[in-house]
């Protein structure tokens, strides 16, 4: 029974997840042919990523008539995973170790498949509209100064290969798979952000994003290569099922619960392996360092503002909505190895990260770039979650972030798209009149990322709930551990800080008088294609988290969550203390929002003290802000520059020391052979040579006696004889 | 078709092709391309058919027996067989020798001078190399390897750029020196073992401790260094860029593409099983010389501005892996020797797949050549609008240098990355740090090159006037195409060279532990 | 001087020696030159002849002067037609005017 179900599942999700990558493939090989002006690519593109949300949701209906139904999901009476796992090929193989492509399904995969591909399908749906200037032969791309051919086809290529990326990222069954998936989701991103190719900056900040990741993924690395020596196996987990070899996470189980669990496993597999405390510390960190890589966290948290360059519906889907959570989707699926330290750690991160990408917000000038910095702050916040052992509450606010965060993305694509590509702020103002859709939608979006909600009703934004949640596990958390109350503190301050900034953006765009001419002029309401996502994302955002913890959204996730190997000695909160915590967390969280909303519709919409006079006065904390907290600049002096520098040292060595040493040798080789010709010519060729000379000039000498006379040869024989004869007699003889 | 004759023909077929060109005449270039191209595409089937003819069973095939090792006597009074031969370990990479040659041999419509001289040299390296590969018997290697040198020289020397002459010169020292070294080693073991040639009696000999550990190390020093010569690995690669920068754009292609293999090969095939010992105590030395071939490799090519240098410095960055992956030899109390098995196995992928992702692109970096007439990486630029396809290809194959999941250039690195911490968590951790560096230069060059808004070098009209024709295309398409299905379905190699390696692998450990004792 | 008729008739011989040897080199004719040979033969066939007959030579003597008086036919005939074509080529038989031997 297991088996069928776990076939069918992979089966559906395998379906969502490769028809983009067919997609992926028919536009990027029939494209030219279709021509710049066919919509084909769009609509295979939507099609595939259509297809892909049916399959899920089919996949998602099926594993819940599994279960035994909603009510069961709602009301489990058990703690029971329902996890299924299996291989779909082996890549290699080496003695018993083995790397393969395999797949790990259970509600969290399901939930994000649906979630993924139904923003994605929202998503595609408004880049048909917003990317239609793109349908021509010829395309003025003002900020590079060119006129180059559409490339509709493209970016939708792009987006199906991102899409399948996600996807399998998502539905892999190993850390390895992961790894695989997790570069191609960057690859595509780099794609993506670059996508217009002729800007500077644009290529600029897809390389940054791509290296920044690279950086992360070499932690990642680290992880992959300690949990592969010491357990020899990438699997998450072998789900319980009967012969599978045990995954990474019973052998962490089996080594944090101790022996008597372990013996059972003994029994079963043969001794299972262990890996040294201090060494899965070290793994933890890495492959959380892939994750705050991949979810910009701090320090590597400075790609994801440049990102912007991309089209909107990317950074609304890439980075914000998807990509981005696979940092935090990582560290969820990877909870049970973290250690105790290791969520320390994650804690602190994402309490930083949150904290500091809010204050960059705040002063943000681009559209984009604010959004930008709060879904850095937002991921932040579930970091912190994860950290403090809030994994539902963490997964809670992914989903709900994902939903919010893509609406107000495409609702700013839809003001930069109306306002023909003006992305500043300050040249906006007013647009309400306008675009009225744009601005309810923004206005939902704004809502749902500040947290509205009036407590003890379901009567909520979904930021709201899962905010709470949050809150309400980092207070259980500081309540238990008093040292650590700054990862409380923290996040209620950003959450007057984000409604803050959400609100300035909302009123500053929206409210007011224009405060551009040009823009004034030509800004208009979308087309249909584009604000009927919007409208369907809103009712999302609004109503996606329904019901809180007791909805039917949390209680999918819950039925994933893991044991952590940290839980025994961690001082973790307990379900008991969060709740304990609900009511107060909620309250000041709430009212922290509703301050800064205050805040916000003082300064930007009454207008009662002039941003401008605060900003004058706090100028060196405004210019810190407006660089950015200067990480740029430090990474630039301290890795960037050095690594160009240690790059052109080497090639100076190649071409200095290791060229000069051969050219030196081949040089005194040179000599060498050199002398050894004179040498050649002078002594040996001498000595040749005087014998010869002697030779001949004792030739030359006899020569006078050859006359060429017979007659007087016969005189020389004559005398030669008396000669002879007289010797012989007169010399030798008398001897 | 017996074994011996069909392996004589496969290596000696293009040797036929070269007699028979000298009967052309010089004027019909057409027809020598052809021909040349038509006999190396046969070379290139009868590769296939070695590996799926089913003549080639993957099962089998440890070193010894070799799978059809098949000897005529050659010279007998030294105990010199004609001995011919294949396994596990040399067939993928006779395979990629045919697959490089014939795309090559595509590749070289480019050439523009002296045709009839370049294509017979350029089939007696052919023959050369496939020798190289199928030889089973020490003193047949060394004449083949010897065989090939000659002609690279003058390829090099006669079709290269304007500073050839000191290319040809500065490869044909370097690699000669490595010869001399790797004919001490030869006869050293000649001697020792009683005048054997067979590298299989050597290795049966050796494995059953004939040889001191002195003579082991010695002869392993000799041959090592011999064949690090030709992989490169540092401090001994500076003959790589120049070479590679000189030689014309087919020539550059079999570089890359097939010579660096013997270097792995050789130390593969003669230096490990010959002289276990040696390699035992050496393997320290190999992977940190490994580990800095990768870093200084990446280093130097994020400082060069010359296209070709560039891609030829990623070769020494990337052939690091293979010396890397081969001397992870450590034994795991858990594993065995499944982590050496996987780091050997993945340096024998990275070979592969370095043929295949290097070859690439040196090719793409021809094709621009051939329009511009210039390699200076600040005077490119919007190659992405002009020319399409071609940047669509060449990114394709730049990202499996970079090491992309899903092609070629990722599976190498990274089953060789991760076996390394069993051996040297440290050294483990500075290779893997070298995928931060490739995809900085990398990405950079991309930029540079194909990025941006327009054109920015000499000769922008000559884009124009020569568009990506339709054999580049081919070329392009055909290692694109290899790259991804060496990326997502790897087993097709590791399958072949499983049985070998592992064999092979365990041979060596036994060896290593009866001396031990 | 003794009257022993060997001596005598080795003296003989070297009387003609020495006339032969005068001959060939005084005469510029080179058939002179060849009547000087032709004697210095015979002075060694009288040596030959002598010594057969009052020593223990023998008959080998007697074999050795024929053998001689042959070779001296045919030296003659050689010389003679080297002497044609030496006065052919030269319009003379002065041997001095002949100097392609010299060195």
């Amino acid at each position: 029974m297991s088996n069928t179900i776990a076939q069918d599942l992979a089966t559906y999700l395998a379906i969502a997840w490769l028809t983009p990558l067919l997609s992926f493939v028919i536009a990027i090989f029939n494209g030219f042919k279709w021509g710049r002006t066919s919509r084909n690519a769009a609509f295979a593109a939507t099609a595939a990523i259509a297809t892909g949300f049916v399959s899920s949701a089919i996949a998602m209906n099926r594993w819940i008539c599994e279960i035994g139904g909603w009510d069961k999901l709602l009301h489990p009476d058990h703690h029971e995973h329902h996890a299924y796992a299996g291989v779909f090929y082996d890549l290699a193989t080496f003695g018993s170790l083995k790397l393969s492509i395999s797949y790990y399904i259970d509600s969290l995969t399901l939930t994000m498949f649906c979630m993924v591909t139904f923003i994605a399908t929202c998503i595609h749906i408004f880049a048909m509209g917003y990317m239609s200037e793109e349908l021509a032969e010829t395309y003025d791309d003002h900020q590079a100064h060119v006129t180059r051919p559409g490339r509709f086809y493209r970016f939708f290529a792009f987006l199906s290969l991102f899409c399948f990326s996600m996807l399998g990222l998502v539905i892999a069954g190993n850390i390895f798979q992961v790894f695989v998936f997790w570069e191609l989701v960057g690859v595509c991103s780099y794609l993506l952000i670059g996508f217009y190719t002729e800007r500077r900056s644009a290529n600029v900040a897809a390389n940054k994003a791509f290296i920044v990741n690279r950086v992360g993924d070499f932690g990642f690395i680290i992880g992959l290569m300690i949990l592969w020596t010491y357990t020899g196996t990438f699997t998450f987990s072998n789900a319980h099922m009967e012969g599978a070899a045990p995954g990474l996470f019973e052998i962490i189980a089996a080594q944090a619960t101790g022996a008597s669990e372990a013996a059972h496993h003994v029994a079963a597999h043969g001794a299972l392996p262990t890996v040294p405390q201090t060494l899965l510390i070290i793994a933890g960190l890495g492959i959380f360092a892939g994750c705050v890589g991949k979810s910009a966290q701090f320090p590597l948290h400075t790609w994801l503002p440049d990102a912007m360059e991309g089209p909107t519906p990317v950074s609304a889907l890439v980075h914000s909505a998807t990509m981005v959570a696979a940092g935090v989707y990582l560290s969820a699926r990877f909870y049970p190895v973290f250690t105790t330290e290791v969520l320390t750690v994650i804690a602190y991160v994402g309490c930083i990260t949150l904290f500091v990408a809010a204050t960059i917000a705040i002063v943000a000038t681009d559209i984009k770039k604010v959004l930008a910095y709060s879904t850095i702050s937002q991921l932040g916040y579930m970091m912190l979650a994860i950290g403090v052992g809030g994994w539902g509450a963490g997964l809670f606010h992914l989903i709900t972030h994902a939903f919010f965060k893509s609406l107000l993305f495409l609702g700013s694509g839809a003001v930069i798209y109306g306002c023909h590509h003006e992305q500043e702020m300050p040249k906006m103002g007013g647009l309400l009149k306008k675009m009225p859709v744009t601005g309810f939608a923004m206005a939902v979006g704004c809502c749902a990322i500040a947290g509205f909600g009036i407590p003890h009703t379901n009567l909520a934004f979904s930021g709201f709930f899962s905010k709470d949640a949050i809150l309400a596990t980092a207070l259980a958390y500081s309540k238990i551990n008093p040292s650590h109350s700054l990862l409380f503190l923290a996040p209620l301050v950003t959450a007057g800080i984000t409604s803050f900034y959400m609100w300035r953006l909302w009123f500053y765009t929206f409210t007011g008088k224009t405060r551009d001419r040009h823009v004034e002029e030509h800004c208009h309401e979308v087309p249909k294609i584009m604000f009927i996502p919007l409208l369907v994302l809103s009712m999302l955002a609004f109503g996606c988290a329904w019901g809180g913890e007791e909805g039917v959204l949390y209680s999918l996730l819950h039925a994933s969550q893991p044991e952590s190997c940290a839980i025994s000695d961690a001082g973790l909160p307990t379900h008991h203390h969060i709740h304990e915590s609900h009511e107060t967390a909620g309250v000041l969280a709430l009212t922290s929002a509703l301050l800064g909303f205050a805040l916000a519709y003082l300064l930007y919409c009454k207008s009662v003290i002039s941003p401008a006079a605060i900003k004058e006065q706090l100028k060196p904390l405004h210019s810190f802000l407006v660089a950015k907290w200067r990480f740029d600049e430090l990474y630039d002096a301290v890795f960037v520059w050095p690594s160009k520098r240690v790059g052109g040292f080497i090639a100076g060595i190649d071409r200095n020391v290791f060229d000069n040493a051969i050219d030196g040798l081949a040089a005194s080789a040179v000599k060498v052979a050199k002398s050894n010709r004179r040498f050649d010519e002078v002594v040996v060729d001498g000595a040749v040579r005087a014998s010869g000379e002697i030779v001949s000039a004792l030739a030359r000498t006899f020569r006078v006696i050859q006359t060429g006379r017979a007659r007087q040869y016969v005189l020389f024989v004559a005398v030669g004889l008396v000669l002879v004869v007289a010797g012989f007699f007169g010399v030798i003889l008398p001897h | 078709m017996d074994p011996l004759c069909y392996l004589s023909l496969l290596i000696f077929l293009p040797t036929l092709g070269a007699i028979i060109l000298f009967g052309f005449p010089s004027k019909a270039v057409d027809a020598m391309r052809v021909f040349t191209a038509a006999i190396t595409g046969v070379v290139f089937l009868m590769t296939l058919q070695l590996w799926l003819g089913g003549s080639f069973n993957p099962v089998l095939g440890t070193i010894q027996p070799v799978q059809e090792g098949v000897s005529v006597p050659w010279i007998a009074s030294w105990n010199i067989h004609y001995r011919l031969g294949y396994d596990g370990l040399s067939l993928p990479l006779v395979v990629l020798t045919g697959f490089v040659s014939f795309l090559s041999a595509i590749a070289s419509w480019s050439i523009q001078k002296l045709h009839k001289g370049y294509f017979i040299l350029f089939l007696l390296l052919v023959t050369g190399m496939l020798g190289v590969f199928l030889a089973l018997d020490f003193f047949l290697f060394y004449v083949f390897w010897e065989v090939m040198l000659l002609p690279m020289y003058f390829l090099i020397g006669v079709w290269g750029g304007p500073r050839r002459e000191y290319a040809a010169i500065k490869f044909f020292l370097y690699t000669l020196v490595g010869s001399v070294l790797m004919l001490v080693a030869m006869l050293m073991l000649y001697f020792a073992s009683g005048r054997e040639f067979s590298l299989i009696g050597l290795a049966q000999q050796a494995a059953a401790g004939k040889f001191s550990s002195f003579e082991q190390t010695v002869a392993f020093i000799l041959l090592f260094i011999g064949f690090a010569i030709k992989v490169p690995c540092v401090p001994v690669h500076t003959w790589l860029p120049d070479a590679h920068v000189e030689a014309p754009t087919p020539i550059s292609m079999i570089l890359a593409g097939v010579l660096l293999k013997m270097g792995g090969y050789g130390i593969l095939r003669i230096a490990f099983p010959l002289c276990p010992l040696g390699a035992y105590y050496s393997s320290y030395a190999l992977v940190a010389i490994g580990v800095v071939s990768i870093i200084y490799g990446a280093f130097a090519a994020l400082a060069q501005t010359d296209f070709k240098r560039l891609v030829a410095y990623s070769s020494v960055s990337h052939m690091g892996y293979v010396t890397l992956g081969i001397g992870v030899w450590k034994l795991s109390e858990a594993h065995g020797i499944d982590f050496w098995l996987q780091g050997v196995s993945g340096a024998m992928f990275q070979m592969i797949a370095h043929g295949v992702s290097s070859t690439g692109m040196f090719f793409m970096v021809g094709v621009i050549y051939d329009r511009v007439h210039h390699r200076d990486l600040n005077q490119f630029g919007g190659l992405m609008g002009r020319m399409p396809l071609y940047s669509g290809l060449a990114a394709g194959i730049f990202f499996a240098g970079l090491g992309l999941p899903g092609l070629c250039g990722f599976i190498g690195e990274v089953a060789v990355v991760i076996s390394t911490w069993n051996y040297d968590p440290l050294l483990a951790i500075i290779a893997a740090s070298g995928v931060v560096l490739t995809a900085g230069y990398i990405l950079w060059t991309m930029q540079r090159v194909y990025l941006g808004a327009s054109y920015k070098g000499p000769h922008s009209e000559e884009i124009d006037h020569m568009p990506f024709t339709a054999r580049e295309a081919f070329v392009g398409f055909t290692l694109l195409i290899a790259a991804i299905y060496l990326g997502v379905y790897p087993s097709v190699v590791f399958d072949v060279m499983d049985a070998t390696l592992k064999g092979s692998l365990e041979t060596l450990e036994k060896a290593v532990a009866t001396v031990g004792k | 001087m003794t009257g022993d008729p060997l001596s005598i008739l080795v003296w003989l011989s070297a009387i003609f020696f020495l006339c032969g040897f005068l001959c060939m080199i005084v005469k510029r004719n080179v058939i002179g030159m060849l009547i000087g040979v032709e004697l210095i033969l015979n002075a060694a066939n009288i040596n030959f002849v002598a010594f057969g007959q009052l020593s223990r030579l023998g008959i080998d003597g007697q074999i050795a002067t024929l053998f001689v008086i042959v070779l001296a036919a045919a030296e003659a005939a050689v010389a003679l037609a080297i002497t044609l074509v030496f006065y052919n080529s030269h319009s003379t038989i002065d041997a001095d005017r002949g100097e392609s031997l010299r060195g």
